[in-house]
């Protein structure tokens, strides 16, 4: 995934459609392996790449020379994820758990660096979507 | 990262198809970030320019009577072409003209929606009308296109700017030659070649690479109505004079030299941001870069306090890098230029409180960089505060008072667009009211209208009536027309 520095708008939506991918490869290469959560894993692979399609729009859509500022403040070693395929479903959740920690923190920090209305709302819908899904995973 | 294209030799498209110019005069597009070749375009004839008049002329009857619904139908068509090469586009920017991939899909975005504008047209071309203006009389006011028109654009927004004018003169019935900079030529080609799949008949959009001759044959041809024209000041005024005089109609916008006035309310950390932004965005390439900043009052120490540290964190680098937050600027003879600047003002007695000239960016030794650079106590006779640079450089002064701010900001000749920020909607009125710019930004550091408003400045950054996008793009494109009846 995307490991530049997330200092511009295109860096932080590139890295977010980015960590959409990994999320969704993850959960489906993962959802065969998870038991009782299978399901959920294969929604929210789905979901992730509605996710991707709609953070491209934004990236497409939002930039607007008017407000294009630089950014501050975001560590990308904070939010990088990196997930291969578990072993068991024990280690599947246990990953999983982790994923959506750090996608919702990824989320909620970069939303407060945005100054543009729209980025924003998806930014804070995808946290609360990761910390629903924590605690479906819990 | 790849930073090339496929070098080639530009081509022009006339009457529908595109044509190897037979001009033996070729320049070489460079990119800026590294200026290596990328393309090479030819500086098309006179004749060139005539043929391709020619395909507008014949094409323009047939175009004029197609209903304004189909007309619209080919601007969706080329709205949703643009947003399937969105990216392709944006990338080209970059690798032509050097500014950051976030600043490239911004114009690129712009640049839609002056198609999306174009695409209302059947409703913005409507006139209007009013029955017995005397008994049994009734009067109507019509539009009409007015016939062939040309736009000769600038280097640093080489997908919008040709965009201000040319959906909105086509989709009021008119045909149309775009003349790109010969400095960024390939985003144009690539958007002639979506052109191409929008079924228009042939000859309603040209092409045309070129440098002087090319302008000038444009600007002298008799079957050429109308004029667009963005560049500097020097060279608008001549558009302008040349092509009134043979009756065409003109809109030449030029330089600029765009203050920013901080008053001691303003939200700082907001403020600082705004400010780097339209300072050093697009390498302060921009005809809204803020180049003046007036601090007011006692704001001054913190402001520059912070705005050194601040733009000091910048990344200049290669745009296709999205963590790059400056690009270069276009060319070796533009670095050298703004060097020059900073030198003179460091002669002329300001504070150079950041030097940009520094600025070695890893893997780019070539490339025409130049770092965010700022002056301290500059002073309204200095030529960093009374010319152009066009790059990176911003310069400060302090002044005591909001009336002096405005009294030392309208001592500039130019009067593109000025910023305030405050937190006071007094000063803020005040300051709308009273300062003569096209563009006003409360809060806002790069006052860029939307392309359903008029885009254009004042004293010297203009030339003509009627400013590109909006109401006065359909003005332009347009001849009004009042029919008076009755029947017997």
């Amino acid at each position: 995934m995307s490991t530049v520095s997330l200092n511009t708008f295109s860096a932080i939506m590139t890295f977010a459609i980015d960590l959409e991918d990994s999320l969704g490869r993850f959960y489906a290469s993962a959802a065969p392996l998870a038991g009782a959560h299978a399901e959920h894993f294969q929604t929210y692979a789905a979901k992730s790449i509605k996710r991707k399609q709609r953070l491209t729009a934004i990236r497409q859509d939002n930039v607007t020379e008017m407000v294009l500022e630089p950014i501050s403040g975001l560590d990308v070693d904070n939010y990088k994820i990196t997930a291969s395929t578990p072993a068991d479903a024990a280690e599947a959740l246990s990953t999983a758990r982790t994923l959506e920690q750090r996608a919702s923190r990824f989320y909620t920090d970069a939303e407060a660096k945005l100054n543009v209305t729209e980025p924003r709302r998806a930014f804070q819908k995808m946290a609360q979507e990761n910390e629903d899904r924590l605690a479906v995973l819990s | 990262m790849s930073n090339t294209v496929s070098a080639k030799i530009a081509k022009n498209y006339v009457n529908g198809v595109w044509v190897a110019s037979k001009s033996d005069r070729i320049r070489s597009v460079l990119n800026p970030a590294t200026n290596e070749v990328i393309a090479e375009v030819p500086m098309s004839s006179a004749a060139e320019v005539d043929r391709a008049v020619l395909a507008a002329q014949d094409a323009f009857y047939e175009w004029r009577t197609t209903p304004p619904y189909t007309r619209a139908r080919a601007m969706f068509k080329f709205k949703n072409l643009m947003e399937e090469h969105f990216e392709e586009l944006s990338r080209l920017v970059v690798i032509e003209n050097g500014k950051t991939i976030d600043e490239a899909r911004a114009e690129v975005r712009r640049a839609i929606e002056n198609v999306e504008l174009a695409a209302g047209i059947p409703t913005q071309m409507m006139g209007y009308n009013l029955e017995d203006v005397a008994q049994g009389i009734d009067e109507t006011a019509l539009r009409q296109p007015i016939g062939v028109c040309a736009s000769i654009n600038p280097f640093n927004f080489p997908a919008m700017v040709p965009l201000w004018f040319m959906p909105i003169a086509i989709a009021c019935g008119n045909t149309y030659i775009t003349k790109p900079s010969p400095v960024t030529p390939l985003t144009q080609e690539l958007i002639f070649a979506l052109l191409n799949e929008c079924d228009l008949p042939d000859g309603v959009v040209n092409l045309v690479n070129g440098d002087e001759e090319v302008v000038n044959a444009l600007i002298d041809h008799p079957g050429v109505r109308a004029i667009s024209f963005v560049g500097s000041t020097r060279v608008a005024r001549l558009v302008y004079e040349r092509a009134t005089r043979s009756g065409k109609r003109v809109q030449a916008q030029g330089g600029a030299k765009n203050y920013m006035v901080v008053m001691p309310d303003a939200v700082l950390p907001q403020t600082i941001g705004a400010v780097i932004s339209s300072a050093f965005g697009c390498a302060g390439q921009r005809c809204l870069a803020g180049s003046v900043l007036l601090t007011v009052g006692d704001i001054h120490m913190p402001m520059m306090n912070q705005l050194i540290e601040r733009t000091s964190a910048l990344r200049v680098g290669n745009g296709l890098d999205e963590s790059s937050q400056m690009g270069p600027v276009i060319s070796r003879e533009s670095l050298n230029r703004v060097c020059t600047y900073i030198e003179r003002g460091q002669t002329d007695g300001a504070i150079l409180a950041l030097d940009g000239r520094q600025a070695h960016i890893e893997g780019h030794a070539d490339g025409n960089f130049v770092g965010p650079t700022i002056f301290d106590n500059a002073t309204p006779d200095m030529g960093i505060i009374t010319d152009e640079i066009f790059g990176p450089v911003l310069s400060v002064m302090n002044v005591a008072d909001f009336d002096r701010a405005v009294n030392t900001l309208e001592l500039s000749r130019y009067g593109n667009a000025a910023s305030i920020f405050t937190q006071n909607g007094r000063s803020a009125r005040d300051f709308s009211y009273r300062v003569h710019a096209g563009n006003i930004g409360v809060n806002i550091g790069v006052a860029a209208p939307i392309a359903a408003f008029p885009f254009g400045g004042m004293k010297d950054s203009f030339f003509g009536d009627l400013h590109g996008q909006g109401p006065d793009g359909i003005n332009f494109f347009t001849d009004r027309k009042v029919v008076i009846e009755r029947w017997f």
